[in-house]
């Protein structure tokens, strides 16, 4: 693909990215009168059946229903454990005083044998994990999920403060002191 | 002696204020009365616009234009607050340096900016895709450095705010641009008696002096990307026609200030490196 000027909020895209079939909208754009409009500064891209505006890095983009996010534990009850989130679809959220949070209700921890979940043998407080947004939650928090093969804690360190590397879906082993810890372990990419 | 203040600048006893020479050419600028002499009736004053100045915002905005300067920085979109709103919300605040405006503002005690801030929160919305941010606050503070009146602080600040936005990488239905117009009849200036009375001089982005001697004034925000208009602000008397005679010479002028806009936001964007990747694969 030819590398296209930059786009401004309300420029139509390019008549070469809208040629039948007809894209849908992606990200940065949106349809107004049958007409493909972008709505951030960005190149605009086509990927097979969608089109999308590709802007800044550290856009103001925020968690919504179906996003991958990624976060680390900051609070845990044996209910559910308190996630403060980093990224969002491998974007950055923007930068602000407070903070995006989301909560992982013991029932959506794991897919199977969800009544057996122990919270503590599942996150510890500083793990980092990888969830998926259930719903919009209530005022304070989006609701997160965990119940997936690739989600879950994707970096911890043990109690003695060395990494840990996973060893099963619910076993991670410290790398220096041998022990064995019980996490909801994220399947690693690539396996 | 008494114990030292450390809570106020101790300034010296004794000041003299600055003796300033009389500018020359400045007896002509008091007598322009409604015709102008720098520039055609149809012709804006020169607009300065440059994007991301501000470091800690996500987006920031710098204008001057005519007597107007204005900072204006984009915080978010952030988690808002309880309650829940399926919306996102927008946070518009402006502020007027002590030293914007003549005579000098007392901070705090100053009510003008609270109207100036609900205008200009209408006139934004519009431009904004807010749905797409639900549980999630825009602020947008607008610190005034310098002013004339308060139409041309709101159509600079309309302008402004949306480089600013578009600078966050907010989504926006397009640029929002703001401009005036001003009506001044000619048979109150006296000179011309051959016109006929109902005959009123239109003036494009009119001067302090010009705004005060006119009879009705404009403020049109708009989108002139999608042809659409998203706030209209209007004051005085005006017959129905001089009024859309009036919207249509905002209208025009709205494009070209659209150009400079959007020419700095593609210099804001080359700056940020907005796409460098994606040109060169």
């Amino acid at each position: 693909m030819s590398s296209s000027a930059l786009l401004l909020p309300g420029q139509p895209l390019p008549a070469e990215l809208v040629t039948p079939p007809l894209p849908q909208c992606g990200s940065g754009c949106y349809e107004l009168n049958g007409r493909m409009l972008a709505s951030v500064i960005g190149r605009p891209r086509r990927d097979g059946a969608v089109v999308s505006v590709i802007g800044r890095e550290e856009s103001g983009n925020t968690p919504d229903v179906g996003s991958i996010v990624i976060g680390t534990v900051s609070r845990l009850t044996p209910q559910q454990a308190h996630v403060t989130l980093t990224t969002s679809n491998d974007r950055p959220l923007p930068e602000t005083s407070e903070e995006f949070v989301g909560v992982v209700r013991v029932g959506d921890v794991r897919l199977t044998e969800r009544d057996k979940v122990k919270m503590g043998e599942c996150f510890r407080l500083g793990d980092l994990v990888k969830a998926k947004v259930l719903s919009l939650g209530d005022a304070r928090s989006y609701y997160l999920s965990t119940a997936a093969n690739e989600l879950g804690v994707v970096y911890a360190k043990s109690e003695a403060g060395n990494p840990l590397l996973p060893l099963s879906y619910q076993e991670m082993e410290d790398e220096i002191t041998g022990r064995v810890e019980r996490r909801k372990v994220a399947k690693p990419e690539g396996i | 002696m008494a114990i030292f203040d450390r809570r106020r600048v101790p300034a010296p006893e004794v000041s003299i204020p600055p003796i300033y020479e009389p500018l020359v050419g400045a007896v002509d600028q008091q007598e322009a009365g409604p015709s102008r002499r720098d520039r055609t009736n149809d012709e804006a004053r020169p607009i300065f616009l440059k994007t991301g100045l501000i470091n800690q915002a996500n987006g920031s905005g710098y204008i001057e234009s005519g007597g107007v300067k204005i900072a204006c920085s984009v915080y978010g979109p952030r988690p808002k607050l309880p309650p829940y709103t399926p919306q996102g919300t927008l946070n518009l605040e402006v502020k007027f340096a002590p030293f914007a405006s003549d005579p000098r503002r007392a901070p705090l005690r100053d009510t003008e900016p609270i109207p100036l801030s609900v205008l200009l929160t209408q006139s934004l919305i519009p431009t904004l895709q807010l749905h797409l941010l639900p549980k999630s606050s825009i602020d947008v503070y607008l610190l005034v450095l310098e002013s004339d009146t308060p139409t041309n602080v709101l159509s600079a600040g309309l302008t402004v705010a949306s480089a600013a936005i578009a600078d966050a990488g907010i989504a926006m239905n397009g640029l929002g641009v703001g401009s005036v117009v001003a009506s001044s009849s000619l048979s109150s200036s006296g000179s011309d008696l051959a016109k006929p009375s109902s005959a009123s001089l239109l003036l494009l982005d009119p001067s302090e002096d010009e705004e005060k001697a006119s009879e009705s004034k404009v403020l049109v925000g708009s989108m002139p990307a999608l042809g659409r208009i998203t706030n209209l602000f209007f004051t005085g008397e005006a017959g129905i026609n001089e009024a859309c005679d009036m919207i249509e010479k905002a209208i025009t002028s709205s494009r070209d200030t659209h150009t400079v806009l959007a020419q700095s936001l593609l210099e804001g964007a080359a700056e940020r490196g907005i796409g460098a990747e994606t040109a060169t694969t």
